[in-house]
């Protein structure tokens, strides 16, 4: 528990270096880009599904962040990630807003690769489904909830962080979390019952 | 405490529990159907990028970061505006952008001007691209397309010629809906004597929409900028207190669903005289009409409705002659008057108007006891 506490700090103390040293050097903003590239691709893609509009918005959201860099202010440990998801949080807010998405199925070929793991072995096309129902499942939520879930396990935040980017208390974001988790849980259940375990192609 | 935070303690084992799976990774052996399975799963499920594309991006924001600091702002808008899909062109707010110009440029492919004997070759194709007949040729050969923008949409009507009607009048049932600011009277006091920090002119301000508001650097002699009111989200980040209350209201049927984002710069002087810039970010396919109306010294806004004549959003004036001038290269337009809160025109010359477009949003800049010279100043000093 201290050695993770310990590597933490110096995780920390090594972004608030990147972050003052990306306001006049490129290659430090490059650095910060490569650290959280992953997780705001993953965040964007589950919120809006097809992977033409998931790399948009993500040059998007790099786009804003290195005009903004340079004004951006330390405060504390959890005020970058804060501040790079709140950019890709009201980024993916306005394209629902200016695009009025209509929910039509997705096509398998649409959807972004999905990481090899332990747990998903299966082929691309399998873990694209997987993708897609869980995606479905999510957005089933209540939208505070969907958020959560997505800033949580897509985006990697902190409870803190969350807080920051929805404006709640980290109490609510822990609430919503619970309650998210235990919902998406059973329908889960549901859904793998009902389908005796298979996936529903999109 | 809320019903949205009451946290039971088996709620608080289960983020326990799930902050411990995220530190492993979803390597954690747990049963495959329970909650914590599921957890895992999720861990598991994560979409991962073209390596190609995160590759290629970031290379682009290195160079664009590079050309930024290089004062190369050519190159810098060149890498801002190329996706490396093709629709990301798209989320640019570009409404209108390019329409002040008379030629819209666009880059077909890859190819870049090299810097060795660059003068000789530029000055010879400017010649070149300057005369209509080898125009086309020589842009196809470049790699480039020229298209004539034609029609400049308006961004002023005048209410005498556009099928209208006042919603405030209560002569109709038209939907509308009213954006107002309302400011302390003793801002000055407030500024001079509590301290209060101010928008710095010259400098873009990042908004929490992660958009930028520019503050021009010119103002007339006495005037300072006082104050930057958002639409959305946390004022807090700007760096300095708002001293407005907002106030939403409307009427009528309900409008069509738009996304707008509407901010407003505060500026004036010790005799609080008003000068008020209000930034406008708007659908480009769909029309709105805005009307400014001021109440008083301290209370303005905007009356919103849709527009069935045209696309885009547009400023509606009373009876007034619109004149058309210039801010550096860009088409502006000036008018004296404002509307007031019934919704009446006042034709008062003590108002004066500019509306031009900046970076693809729209602006409307409305100074009290300003020449038109003067507002131009200080549109031409946007950063």
């Amino acid at each position: 528990m201290e050695k993770g506490y310990q590597e933490q700090l110096i995780i920390v103390s090594c972004e608030r270096e990147w972050v003052e040293k990306a306001q006049n050097d490129p290659l430090a903003f490059r650095h910060l880009y490569d650290s959280y590239f992953s997780r705001v691709y993953a965040y964007v893609s589950y919120r809006v599904g097809r992977i033409q509009d998931a790399e948009d918005m993500t040059s998007e959201i790099f786009l804003k962040a290195m005009e903004g860099i340079t004004r951006f202010e330390w405060q504390h440990e959890n005020s970058f990630a804060g501040w790079i998801f709140r950019i890709a949080h009201n980024t993916v807010n306005d394209y629902y807003r200016k695009n009025n998405p209509v929910d039509e199925p997705l096509s398998l070929e649409e959807l972004p690769e999905l990481r090899a793991s332990v747990l998903l072995p299966e082929d691309a096309l399998l873990r694209k489904e997987k993708f897609a129902q869980l995606r479905r499942l999510i957005f089933e939520l209540p939208s505070r909830r969907q958020e959560v879930i997505l800033l949580k396990f897509f985006g990697g935040l902190r409870n803190k962080e969350i807080a920051t980017v929805l404006g709640l208390d980290e109490r609510t974001v822990a609430s919503h979390l619970s309650r998210a988790l235990v919902s998406l849980h059973r329908k889960y259940i549901y859904h793998l019952n009902r389908t005796g375990g298979k996936e529903e192609t999109s | 405490m809320n019903e949205n935070n009451q946290l039971s303690d088996l709620d608080r084992e289960l983020i326990e529990k799930v902050e411990e799976i995220l530190e492993d990774g979803g390597n954690r052996k747990v049963e495959a159907q329970s909650i914590l399975g599921f957890c895992s799963h999720l861990v598991e499920t994560v979409p991962q990028a073209r390596p190609e594309f995160q590759q290629e991006l970031g290379d682009r924001l290195v160079k664009s970061m590079q050309a930024s600091f290089a004062g190369d702002l050519e190159a810098e808008k060149a890498i801002k505006v190329t996706s490396t899909s093709q629709k990301g062109v798209r989320l640019r707010r570009n409404i209108l952008s390019g329409l002040r110009l008379k030629w819209e440029f666009r880059s077909s492919s890859g190819w870049r001007l090299g810097v060795v004997g660059a003068f000789a070759l530029i000055f010879t194709l400017t010649i070149l691209l300057a005369i209509p007949q080898t125009r086309s040729v020589l842009a196809s050969w470049l790699g480039f397309s020229f298209s004539r923008q034609d029609k400049l949409q308006p961004l002023v009507v005048n209410a005498l010629h556009h099928d209208w009607q006042s919603p405030l009048l209560g002569t109709s049932n038209i939907g509308y809906e009213i954006y107002a600011i309302e400011y302390p009277a003793e801002r000055w006091k407030l500024i001079g004597e509590a301290g209060f920090n101010v928008p710095a002119p010259g400098r873009r301000i990042i908004l929490p929409d992660g958009n930028s508001f520019p503050v021009p650097k010119d103002l007339p002699e006495n005037f300072v900028w006082q104050d930057l009111t958002v639409m959305e989200g946390d004022v807090r980040q700007l760096g300095f207190p708002s001293m407005a209350s907002k106030n939403w209201a409307g009427g009528g049927p309900s409008l069509p669903p738009y996304q707008l984002s509407i901010n407003f710069l505060v500026g004036g002087d010790p005799a609080d005289h008003l000068l008020v810039l209000t930034q406008i970010q708007a659908p480009v396919d769909q029309g709105l009409i805005f009307q400014v109306f001021h109440a008083g010294e301290t209370k303005f806004g905007l009356v919103i409705q849709s527009d069935k004549e045209q696309a885009g959003p547009v400023f509606l004036v009373g009876p007034v002659e619109l004149s058309e001038t210039t801010i550096g290269d860009i088409s502006a337009w000036w008018y004296p008057g404002t509307w007031n809160a019934s919704g009446e025109w006042s034709s008062n010359p003590e108002w004066g108007n500019l509306v031009w477009e900046h970076d693809g949003d729209v602006f409307h800049l409305a100074g009290q006891m300003l020449t038109k010279e003067q507002l131009i100043t200080i549109a031409q000093s946007l950063p």
